[in-house]
């Protein structure tokens, strides 16, 4: 658990961080969004002390960051960052390995680690492990970033915009992805953006902040239908964020069907908490008419054609 | 041709020697310190605010007036020669160098920072690797232009292929001149080539271009 007490910052006589508090729990997704200059990075980059707070402490699970020993601090709390995350001199596996070896694990267990971690991305050891990261992709680069703050299985993770310089549909992927992994391993994430269709779509809550104070602390849901002032709101329609779309998941949409698919025909199952967002990646992707919607079971409950969604939408006007 | 080996093979080989002596010693020495100061200047960059302009001024002093002072301090040895052509060979090294760690993008060495690394391992595996390109075209620099100022050596009657130069111009001897800059030029080539080599040992792939 992650506990911000009143912490402030100056830099000379200019207050950067005007008292902010908040606890994240184990396992959860925390989203801190705000316009440029609102204080996210630099709140989150006191939780490992890449800067020090002027007032306040933070605790993890109890123990003030400032009595704990650096190295283990930042070793313990995996750091992704926008972009040039990656080292150009080091290779996808050695770049993978920078926390390990600080840690001075042995060379097996190192090497098994990397390729579990290069595995879980789908893509394969012994093409990837010796490239640079100049021979990679923008995608490919954020997710060995995110996979070098994975290695040693740290229980927090901090991103700072991961994902802003990628394309739409990359974007969309990674996050899938980190959200996947995120809630298979049960990490705590700290995440940093200001594009609200990526917070609605990660965060367990979100941390609205502007002028270094938090100036709400909600669920997605509840922050897009009872913003807590009109900064917030501004800031939610000037993105077009809306409920009906980007929160409306797969469930929504579907027609309930009990047969199963035809299995000659090529099969697309999505899950039936799935948002808008993946369900349209699906049918951009694979060119199928139908998608199977599938409930915690695995059992196919649903269907999802053009015409469903058509009636759907019908139904509201 | 045989003639022309007769008179002058064994005197050439020599200067060759001298010269490729005086180049080698000269920028090895000159490697140390100027990797040692921009080491130094870039963790103190407001001193080397200061330091920098004042190396390049002395730069512009000519080799001849320094290696002139240097001989009538320490005589006409070679050992005046090698500190000469040393501290000339330190500048472009100590700039480049001192360049290629400023301008490592600060995010880097954030993240490595936020990786847990301590000031030693950021050093050793962050900033020294990515200076690399940079130092390596100081070095490559430097030995060039070693090896056109180490004829000097030859102002104070300590040999290289000054000798045939200086003495072409005194006694007005086309050949002489020639004799002595064309292995002068096929140095600075072969020189080169040796610096690439080591070049592309010493710099991570990643940071070389295909």
């Amino acid at each position: 658990m992650i506990e911000y007490r009143n912490i402030k910052k100056y830099y000379g006589d200019k207050p950067i961080i005007r008292g902010v508090s908040f606890t994240v729990e184990k396992g959860q997704f925390v989203v801190i969004i705000g316009p440029s200059g609102c204080g996210k990075t630099t709140t989150v980059k006191m939780l490992n002390r890449l800067i020090d707070a002027s007032e306040g402490e933070i605790l993890i699970d109890g123990v003030s960051t400032k009595d704990m020993d650096l190295i283990k601090l930042r070793t313990s709390i995996g750091y992704v960052i926008q972009q040039i995350g990656l080292f150009p001199n080091m290779t996808v596996e050695e770049n993978i390995s920078v926390v390990p070896r600080i840690m001075k694990w042995d060379k097996e267990k190192t090497l098994n680690r990397v390729k579990e971690l290069l595995n879980m991305v789908n893509m394969p050891y012994n093409e990837y492990a010796g490239k640079y990261p100049r021979q990679l992709s923008g995608g490919q680069q954020q997710r060995i970033g995110v996979l070098r703050a994975l290695a040693v299985n740290p229980p927090i993770i901090i991103m700072d915009e991961p994902f802003g310089a990628l394309d739409p549909i990359t974007r969309e992927i990674l996050q899938s992805e980190v959200k996947k992994i995120q809630r298979e391993l049960n990490i705590t994430v700290l995440f940093i953006t200001h594009d609200m269709h990526e917070a609605m779509k990660m965060a367990d809550r979100i941390l609205f902040m502007d002028q270094g104070k938090i100036l709400q602390d909600a669920p997605p849901k509840e922050m897009l239908l009872h913003p807590a002032n009109e900064e917030i709101s501004k800031f939610i329609t000037l993105q077009e964020v809306s409920v009906k779309g980007s929160q409306m998941t797969a469930e929504d949409l579907m027609e309930a069907v009990d047969a199963e698919p035809m299995r000659d025909e090529a099969v697309i199952i999505v899950d039936k908490k799935d948002r808008l967002s993946e369900i349209a990646k699906h049918y951009e992707l694979s060119g199928v008419d139908r998608l199977y919607v599938k409930d915690e079971t695995g059992r196919v409950t649903g269907v999802i054609t053009v015409e469903s969604i058509i009636r759907l939408l019908m139904k509201q006007v | 041709m045989k003639g022309f080996i007769d008179k002058y093979g064994i005197s050439l080989l020599t200067a060759i020697g001298e010269h490729i002596v005086y180049v080698i010693i000269s920028v090895a020495i000159a490697i140390v310190i100027a990797m040692a100061l921009a080491i130094l200047l870039s963790r103190f960059r407001k001193a080397a605010v200061v330091v920098m302009p004042l190396i390049s001024v002395f730069q512009t002093i000519p080799g001849i007036v320094f290696i002139g002072l240097l001989m009538l301090r320490l005589g006409m040895t070679p050992l005046t020669v090698i500190m000469a052509l040393s501290i000339y060979a330190v500048f472009p090294i100590l700039k480049n160098a001192y360049q290629g760690f400023i301008d490592i993008d600060r995010s880097y060495i954030e993240v490595a920072r936020g990786c847990g690394m301590n000031k030693r391992q950021i050093f050793m595996r962050v900033e020294v690797p990515m200076a690399m390109p940079a130092i390596f075209s100081g070095i490559r620099m430097s030995v060039i232009y070693t090896v056109s100022w180490a004829i000097l050596a030859a102002m104070i009657g300590q040999g290289g292929l000054g000798e045939f130069i200086y003495r072409g111009i005194d006694a007005n001897v086309k050949e002489y001149i020639v004799i002595g800059s064309i292995p002068i030029a096929i140095l600075a080539v072969l020189f080169r080539l040796l610096v690439d080599m080591i070049e592309k040992k010493c710099v991570s792939k990643g940071l070389q271009k295909d």
